[in-house]
Order: structure tokens, then sequence, then C-alpha cells
């Protein structure tokens, strides 16, 4: 059996490609700053990570949190943008996909845009 | 602040190793986290996640610019990850922290005897420079249909096929699960999977498995924030840590004599492995500093 040779593509950079490319790498730069930022402030308010329980999740004290500048809004903000970064760029690989004309990559991002659904259903569900 | 110095410079030191020896940051975070620190195992898992994720989404992007990551072949496989990634996510709040060290101390296992295997082929010629059919004699399981050969004709990219997609799928299912059960990036399973079974060049394998850690890891890490198992004081600084590392270490790759970080890393993931199992098996080596 012969491999395949996929379609050529290397005749010009891939638009959505280079989009998916630039989300995640000023994503990822918001993120770290963000991260660095509130284990700065954790530093400088002598917050330690093991010596309480960490802070849950609050989303109705979130922004009162990062407006008074305390080291677990600045980290949940940082955190939450790492963990949607991958969703965001399945659903700019989506809809680049879905503008070129590229109908079953695009149905494939909307699979995993689907998947990524039922698992913060599930989340929700059984916690 | 001593513990959080700590804690960055512990995840500085996985993610160096694992960017220098392209296993990722992960294997190395959950024990320094649960035998170093003390924390629980599920706790250290969702750590690990948001590390791994980070990385990921930081070297998916020069990979796409540099076009060695195939995106189209990613999301494909990354279908059949998430899957695994939500079932693993599920399983593990329903074992115990013990059968979970057991089965990352089979892990480590595994990675270590991987590396050691891959030190003696170091000297054959390199996986890329096979011929893209030259793997077929390992595995033939090759019983595409028409339809899978028509969709998998569409993934290929510049010089080289996709092939044996089923096959490919039902392994990227089973990294999900060991991703979300154990915190680790699942590369260990994709690589092989991409490289051996599928005919995609080594780089290009490991360049899509890192794209795909980003979708599998938040999969699972859903499940974990949902049901509280995520310590922002406590993933801060390893995340910190571990993007500072891996993005160092990168740089300095080719300057590194990696057979000998290799052999040292190899006896690292053996006495962590015997952590592990001895806390599998309810014995105590390492008393937690927590």
């Amino acid at each position: 059996m012969s491999p395949i040779q996929g379609p050529a593509r290397d005749e010009g950079p891939d638009p959505t490609v280079e989009q998916v490319s630039r989300l995640l790498s000023g994503g990822t730069l918001l993120v770290l700053g963000l991260v660095v930022l509130g284990s700065g402030l954790m530093i400088a308010t002598g917050r330690g990570p093991l010596a309480e329980p960490g802070p849950a999740l609050d989303p109705g004290r979130l922004v009162a949190d990062l407006v008074a500048l305390r080291p677990e809004g600045v980290l949940w903000l940082g955190l939450l943008l790492g963990l949607c970064l991958p969703t965001a760029r399945t659903a700019v690989a989506c809809l680049g996909f879905a503008r070129q004309g590229d109908r079953r990559a695009a149905l494939v991002a909307a699979g995993v845009l689907t998947v990524l659904a039922a698992s913060a259903v599930v989340a929700l569900l059984t916690s | 602040m001593e513990v959080t110095l700590l804690l960055a410079a512990g995840g500085l030191l996985a993610g160096v190793f694992g960017a220098l020896l392209g296993l990722g940051g992960g294997i190395l975070i959950v024990p320094l986290l649960t035998l170093g620190f003390g924390v629980p195992f599920r706790e250290a898992v969702a750590v690990s996640l948001l590390a791994v994720i980070t990385t990921s989404s930081a070297g998916a992007a020069v990979y796409l610019r540099q076009r060695l990551a195939n995106l189209r072949l990613g999301l494909t496989l990354e279908l059949a990850t998430a899957l695994g990634a939500l079932v693993g996510g599920l399983v593990a709040f329903t074992v115990s922290d013990r059968l979970l060290a057991g089965a990352f101390a089979i892990l480590l296992v595994y990675t270590a005897t991987s590396m050691l295997r891959s030190r003696s082929t170091d000297r054959a010629p390199g996986l890329d420079e096979l011929p893209a059919g030259a793997s077929e004699t390992v595995l033939q399981a090759a019983d595409d249909t028409d339809a899978w050969v028509g969709y998998a004709a569409t993934l290929g990219g510049s010089g080289y096929g996709v092939r044996r997609l089923p096959l490919g799928l039902v392994l990227s299912w089973f990294a999900g699960i060991v991703s979300a059960l154990l915190g680790v990036g699942g590369g260990t399973v994709k690589v092989p999977a991409m490289h051996l079974v599928m005919g995609v060049p080594l780089r290009v394998a490991t360049a899509t498995s890192n794209l795909m850690i980003g979708v599998t890891a938040s999969a699972s890490a859903l499940l974990y924030l949902a049901r509280g198992a995520v310590d922002p004081l406590l993933a801060g600084p390893v995340v910190v840590g571990v993007f500072v590392g891996a993005a160092g270490a990168s740089r300095a790759a080719g300057r590194v004599p990696v057979g000998v970080l290799r052999l040292l890393f190899v006896l690292v993931l053996g006495y962590v492995a015997l952590e592990m199992a001895a806390r599998a098996l309810g014995i105590s080596l390492l008393g937690p500093a927590r």
C-alpha cells in the first residue's frame, strides 16, 4: 500500500493556519503576563500556595478581585484564558476553513468544538 | 514566598527536561507536586494540565508558523483525543489515588524504556530519513476502506501522505484517556501513532502532537475545574516555571549533550517510578514536604 500524497498546500501561506498561529502567540503572551502578574502579587502580599486551601472559582467575585488586584483574581483570569485558548483557536480554524470553502476541515473543527462543549456540559452536570 | 519560588523552580526544571527531551513537562510535574510537595494526586494532575496547555499553545504557534504542525490532521485526531480526555476525566474521579499512582508508575517505566530504546536507534538512520513506506512492515493493520482513504488523502502535507487513519484515531483516543488520567500531554502515545502507524514524518508528528495537547488537555481540565481540583495559587508559579524552562531549553537544545541528559533523565524517571509504585502499594519511601 503506497502512502497517499496530500494535496499540495505549499504554494503559499494558508490564511487559516496563519490566523490560528497569531491567535496562539498573542493569547499565550496575555495568559503568561497575567499568570506572572498574579504570581508576583502572591509574593508581594505574602500569600503562600500550600499554606491555605486554594480559593475556589467564583465568577461573581472575579471582577471585584481583579479591580482590587487580588492575586487569585488575576491568576484565575490568566488560567481561564489559557484554558479557553485551544477552544478559541479551534473556532478560528472552523470559521477560516469555512471561508476558504474547505467544508470537510470546517466540519471536523465543528466536531471538536462539539466535543469541547459536551465536556463543559458534563463538567457542569457532574460537579 | 519560598514555596512559591520552589514551585516555580520545580516547574522550570520540568520544563527544561521536557523541552530538551521532547516529552513535555507533564511527566515530571505530577510527581514533583505529589511526592515533593504533598499535593493530592488530582490537584497535581489539574495543575499539570494547565501547564501543558500553556506550553503547547506557545509551541504550536511557532510550529504552525514554520509549517511543521499539520492543523487539518491535528483537528481530525483531536476529535478522538478530546473524546478520550472526556472519558478519562470522568474515570479519574472514580478511581483511587493509589490506582492512579500505579498507572503513573507504569507510564514512567514505559517512557524510560522508550528513551533507552531510542538511544540505541540514535546511531541508525534518523526516522525522518526512512522512506514513507518503510514502517509498513512494523504494523500491518491496514484495512482502510475507500472512504477513509479518501478523507486521509486530504490530510497529508508537503512530501508525505497519511494512512491507517482509523487505527490512528483509536490510538489518539487512548492518548486522550492517558492525558486526562495522568495530567500528561500524551505525546508518548501520539507521536509513535502518527509516525509509525500513519506514516507522518517524525518532526511533523512531534509538532502536530504538541498542537493537539491544548484541546486534549482542556477537554479534561474543564472536569477538574468544575470539581474544584484547580488551585490557582498552586498553578500560577508552576505554569510560569514550566513555560520559562521550556522556552529557554528549546533555544539551547542544539548545544546540550542530550545523550548524557537522557541517561540522567532515565535514572530520574526510574526513581520517580519507584516512588509512585511505593505510593500505589501504600509504602512511604519519601515523606511529603507539605
